[in-house]
């Protein structure tokens, strides 16, 4: 798989950084929350111009791999959230991992069409339940949920189970007995649920086919999310170090104060920790062929950039003071995405769980043997 | 020495821990092994002339002077094939410590006489900085220098210092000067412990070994040409080993040793079948893991850059905690076995009792925060 250059990686890293900085507007956040399609980085069609989309796409396809995607992903941070970048991430690597649907791919990576991935159906289901959502002639019924950019999605990608072996099944979003409704998440951003009642549906993949490339999407997708996550903990943590030089208590600046410091020292620990478990698991992903390291891997990497964000966002909000827990604070949106991100695609009791399935027994740690 | 070595960064990685643990198991006895304290010298020279014979002594130095000059990758790797055969521990500060400095700062003369022997284990080298009212605040150390006609005269006091008892020689920060400011006016002497003047007085450690010591220097004489650097400019030669020093403290092969002796003591005692235990250990290979990755990044700062830089603090405090932490948790997963004292292997009080010290050592953690918040990240001086 493709391993990305520096160069490119810079190039794109700017890009992003500009958009961030254009359109990092605490208050329109703020003003779309709990709406539709709800607080976004970008219409979809800048990010198809950007070349955002088109990420997700095979190698020979012009993709660039799961480092690309994470760069941007982290860059939008900057704008509070990567929406609705992960949603459709997901739906892209699904179709170009199994090969299936080529138009689909190229209208997703144009920001014509709007695929999204709907593959849970429980709040536990992360690593990979098998899917009581049932196909059979060509028809699917059961209930989804969690489904990351679903408001104004064109087609479904649905898990299902088909006389006992996984599919992957496509519905469009007009299809009869298709219904779809919002919930909202912590920073006020929308997730679909989706009922089926013997909806008409596409088979993409079957049996391991199908299997493989859902778990190394999901696998991907988790990663993007802790991509972001990096993101948001340098931004609250510079906002926080700002704070600690500029806030004076007792006629000096409270950042003087070495208990403070100390505990901004162990917010850098962490944040330098997650810097370079992401950069070293970004830099090997792609080349992991094998499903067990390569999910054991990402299991790693997003569960220390869950835990590191959690350890920032509390100790930014304790070092602000009172300042810290007001909506109005720009803080507050990096906490309520983190809040919103964290919990979605393996919390770190999940990935931890994950990572132990997958490990062999008796194996060399370095191999992935526990 | 040997130019036959094979390009060990180069051969595929199964290769090199064949050759690895085919070394080890042919030349390490058993006896050494899986031991949690460090060994009398006397016990394991013959491992330390092993690893000497067949360049193994020095991984991190260049080849040239008889290093391996592994990749920082191919050092980790080569830690982790020399911990999980639990190989002993060595008194090895000059090979680990000093030889870079030599390198680096070292005459002609001091280079010739000083790398070969401790490459072979003639010399035994340990550290002598700390002094009784100098700890933390190393620059206000007082003993003595005094330069007459060529020869340096050394009267005073150092402590902590590991290996002493079994020191040949030691490297030692000795004040020259005490007309400037406190960093100015201090030497980096390289002294003979068999020196008439010198008395050692081991001090016994929680884990009930002797591993550092008192020395005492009463009128003890030196050449000149024992100075390492210009005189009176030590500080700078010390400096410049710090970095290397907390690469090395910040390594996580400490905590990785501990590790596998977690996932030994869960598999034994048939932990690894429920849910709880397997969670805990999930966890300890992550913390272990994420510090061998932040390790991996900083060794390789180092070899791109040269320099280590002071984010460095950030990889010392991680990683020495987590050795804490995963020590603790073996006294857990034990049960009331903790209680116990044991032996050798079976010594499940020993990680926790070694673990104590990186904490301490190669700068304590609350040092290194300072160094955080102060040359990181910008904050103003705390008073
Ligand atoms: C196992 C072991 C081996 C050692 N080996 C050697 C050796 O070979 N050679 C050698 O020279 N030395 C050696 N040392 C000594 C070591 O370098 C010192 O212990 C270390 O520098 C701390 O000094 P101290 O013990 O005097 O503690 P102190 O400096 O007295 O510190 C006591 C406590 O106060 C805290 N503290 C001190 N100053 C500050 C501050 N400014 N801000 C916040 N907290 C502060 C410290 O963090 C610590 O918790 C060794 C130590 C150990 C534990």
């Amino acid at each position: 798989m493709t391993v990305l250059d520096r160069e490119t990686a810079t190039l794109l890293r700017d890009a992003v950084a500009k958009h961030a900085e254009r359109h990092a507007d605490g208050a329109a956040i703020r003003s779309r929350r709990a709406t539709l399609p709800g607080p976004r980085a970008a219409e979809l069609a800048e990010m198809a111009q950007q070349g955002w989309l088109a990420l997700a796409m095979p190698e020979d396809g012009g993709g660039l791999g799961i480092a690309a995607a994470a760069v941007v992903a982290e860059g939008l941070a900057g704008c509070f959230t990567s929406d609705p970048l992960a949603g459709l991430f997901l739906a892209g690597r699904v179709l170009a991992l199994t090969g299936a649907e080529p138009d689909l791919m190229d209208g997703l990576a144009a920001g014509t069409a709007q695929p999204v991935l709907a593959w849970q159906e429980g709040p536990q289901d992360f690593p990979l339940p098998s899917a009581k959502t049932i196909c059979a002639g060509g028809k699917a019924s059961g209930g989804k949920g969690w489904i990351a950019g679903a408001a104004g999605a064109s087609h479904f990608i649905v898990s299902a189970s088909d006389d006992g072996e996984p599919v992957l099944v496509l519905a469009a979003a007009d299809a009869p007995g298709l219904v779809l409704t919002q919930q909202f998440r912590a920073d006020g951003s929308a997730m679909g649920r989706l009922d089926l009642r013997d909806v008409p549906v596409r088979e993409l993949a079957r049996g391991e086919a199908a299997a493989a490339p859902l778990r190394r999407a999901l696998d991907e997708g988790s990663v993007l999310v802790a991509a972001e996550l990096m993101g948001h903990i340098d931004r609250m943590m510079a906002l926080t170090i700002e704070h600690l030089k500029t806030r004076r208590q007792f006629g000096k600046p409270i950042g003087a104060f070495q208990s403070l410091q100390h505990r901004a020292a162990d917010m850098f620990v962490r944040r330098r920790l997650a810097r370079a478990v992401l950069e070293a698991g970004l830099s090997r992903l792609d080349a992991l062929p094998d499903a067990a390291a390569h999910g054991m891997q990402a299991a790693r990497l997003r569960a220390r950039l869950n835990d590191s964000a959690l350890w920032i966002m509390r100790e930014s909000i304790q070092l602000f003071g009172a300042m810290g827990i007001t909506d109005e604070n720009d803080l507050g949106l990096h906490v309520k995405r983190c809040l919103s991100l964290i919990g979605w695609l393996g919390n770190s009791a999940e990935q931890r769980r994950y990572f132990m399935d997958l490990a062999a027994p008796g194996g060399r740690l370095a191999e992935g043997g526990i | 020495m040997s130019g036959a070595d094979p390009d060990w960064n180069g051969m595929p990685e199964a290769e090199f821990r064949g050759i690895l643990s085919a070394f080890i198991e042919d030349e390490c006895p058993a006896g050494l092994r899986h031991y949690p304290h460090r060994f009398p010298a006397e016990t394991t020279m013959p491992w330390y002339r092993a690893l000497h014979r067949r360049n193994f002594i020095a991984p991190g130095w260049p080849v040239e002077y008889g290093g391996m000059g592994l990749t920082p990758d191919r050092h980790l790797i080569f830690i982790e094939e020399m911990e999980s055969a639990g190989t002993p521990w060595l008194h090895d500060a000059g090979v680990r410590n000093l030889g870079p400095a030599i390198i680096a700062w070292g005459t002609q003369e001091q280079k010739a006489h000083y790398l070969p022997k401790m490459h072979a284990g003639e010399h035994i080298w340990c550290q002598g900085y700390s002094e009784p009212a100098a700890g933390s605040d190393l620059a206000s150390l007082q003993c003595d220098g005094r330069i007459e006609g060529g020869r340096l005269i050394i009267n005073g006091q150092k402590i902590w210092t590991t290996s002493a008892h079994v020191a040949s020689h030691m490297f030692a920060l000795i004040r020259t000067n005490r007309s400037g400011p406190k960093q100015e006016g201090i030497s980096f002497v390289l002294i003979d412990m068999r020196l008439p003047g010198i008395t050692v007085r081991p001090i016994e450690n929680l884990s009930g070994h002797p591993d550092f010591c008192e020395v005492f220097f009463d009128d003890v004489s030196v050449g000149i040409e024992c100075i390492l650097g210009e005189p009176d400019k030590g500080w700078a030669v010390a400096r410049s080993l710090l970095g290397f020093e907390r690469i090395w403290a910040g390594s996580p092969k400490r905590a990785l040793k501990v590790l596998l002796a977690l996932r030994r003591q869960m598999e034994e005692r048939g932990l690894l079948t429920g849910d709880y235990w397997r969670d805990r250990l999930a966890q300890a290979i992550f913390d272990t893991q994420d510090a061998q990755d932040m390790y991996a990044g900083f060794a390789d700062l180092v070899r791109s850059d040269g320099k280590v830089g002071v984010e460095i603090s950030a990889l010392k405090i991680w990683s020495t905690s987590v050795f804490q932490r995963l020590s603790e948790l073996l006294l857990e997963v034990a049960g009331s076995d903790a209680v116990l004292a044991g032996e050798g292997a079976s010594d499940l009080l020993a990680p926790y009792y070694e673990s104590r010290a990186p904490t301490i050592f190669a700068g304590t953690n609350e040092i290194h925060r300072n160094i955080l918040a102060r040359s990181v990240l910008g904050l103003p001086k705390s008073d």
